[in-house]
């Protein structure tokens, strides 16, 4: 019986070393992989990695999404926009965000908006109103540095 | 009749209902360990993990972990009946020998190794370590005092192994308890996880504090 005890605890030494060796492979795995986090900074494990194979460190790098209590048909543009922010440049960060101040006064000129709209129930989508704002191409408010301003239309596409 | 004073009620109750109560509670953490052996990945604990569990040793040590720690649990619900010792004393050695080379051999060393990779900052990673090193050490003395006919002591020693091994039970009986107090899942998880590990600590020397006249000589025994 007493051969169980130095057995078992030269296991338990081994598993000890390899607990080490391994951690310490696997930390530089994730730093070569771009996901480690600094334990000092950030209370929660390296380890936690989210489901989609993302460290929560690299998941801090996209934007904020918008706010899930706002307007429903604001949330589409916003959310590809923030997908697609992840590689976007300097200029199309400044639209995403013109595109957020923006749809926050959009909000607001619903309000006043005629109650009377036509509905196609089918489609689930609305018909023009006469009272839209225009559209802007895109690119074309980046040059000027000015908002974007988009339809219900395109929001809802 | 008279009504049963409050101490004896007290009495009553920690004879009775907090066997029921850890018979219960270890028979539903087995329970929910069954699930894992379809060796589904799909599950959150692997999903937390998804890169750790791309390396081949951890997922053994893993299922070999949950296991060895399923075997643990049951065989020692059989160990502090004091029916079981007195009139089935075959069933208490066959059942204790199972558990402590199930510790020994299996739980603690693939503990010890997952413990470097526990979720949480170091000091919970830390004290994982010292779980495992303290439940292999007081098993190992366990059955040390056992070999040498030294009763009173294998059964101090083996309670504060078993203390280790239901710091799983006590673990999620906190993590729900906070969790229905609305306590945010990181700043739980940590919580429960030392009150468990402490508080089971704690527990195991209070009742061998209070049940033996020299208190200091269960350690050195």
């Amino acid at each position: 019986m007493k051969s169980i005890i130095t057995v078992s605890t030269l296991l338990f030494v081994t598993a000890s070393f390899m607990g080490i060796g391994n951690y310490i492979r696997y930390n530089d795995e994730l730093r070569a992989k771009g996901l480690y986090r600094n334990t000092k900074t950030d209370n929660s494990s390296q380890n936690t990695v989210h489901a989609s194979g993302q460290s929560a460190m690299t998941a801090e790098v996209l934007p904020d999404l918008p706010d899930p209590q706002s307007d429903v048909s604001q949330q589409q543009p916003l959310s590809d926009a923030a997908a697609d922010s992840t590689t976007a440049s300097q200029a199309d960060q400044s639209a995403v965000h013109s595109r957020q101040r923006k749809s926050k006064k959009r909000t607001e000129n619903t309000v006043i908006q005629p109650a009377v709209r036509d509905i196609d129930l089918r489609g689930f989508s609305r018909a023009p109103l006469e009272d839209e704002p225009p559209v802007y191409n895109t690119d074309e408010a980046v040059q000027q540095n000015t908002p974007v301003i988009i339809s219900d239309k395109e929001a809802n596409e | 009749m008279s009504a049963p004073t409050p101490a004896a009620f007290a009495a009553l109750l920690i004879k009775y209902l907090l066997p029921l109560i850890v018979i219960f509670f270890s028979c539903l953490l087995v329970f929910n360990t069954l699930p894992y052996f379809t060796f589904g990945r799909h599950y959150s604990f692997i999903q937390e993990r998804i890169l750790l569990f791309e390396i081949p040793f951890y997922v053994i040590c893993f299922y070999t972990h949950i296991a060895a720690g399923s075997f643990c649990i049951l065989s020692a619900l059989l160990q502090f009946s004091a029916f079981i010792l007195k009139k089935q004393r075959s069933l208490h050695i066959w059942s204790g020998r199972i558990y402590v080379m199930v510790v020994l051999v299996v739980a603690a060393p693939t503990g010890m190794f997952m413990a470097f990779f526990a979720k949480g900052s170091n000091a919970e990673r830390a004290l994982f370590m010292l779980m495992a090193l303290i439940w292999f050490y007081t098993t190992a003395r366990g059955l040390q005092t056992v070999l040498e006919k030294k009763i009173l002591a294998h059964k101090q020693w083996m309670l504060r192994s078993y203390s280790m091994a239901m710091t799983a039970v006590t673990f999620r009986i906190y993590h729900l308890l906070f969790y229905y107090l609305g306590w945010s899942h990181l700043e739980n998880y940590e919580i429960s996880l030392w009150i468990s590990v402490v508080g089971n600590i704690l527990m195991a020397e209070a009742i061998i504090y209070y049940k033996n006249n020299n208190y200091k000589q269960s350690f050195t025994t």
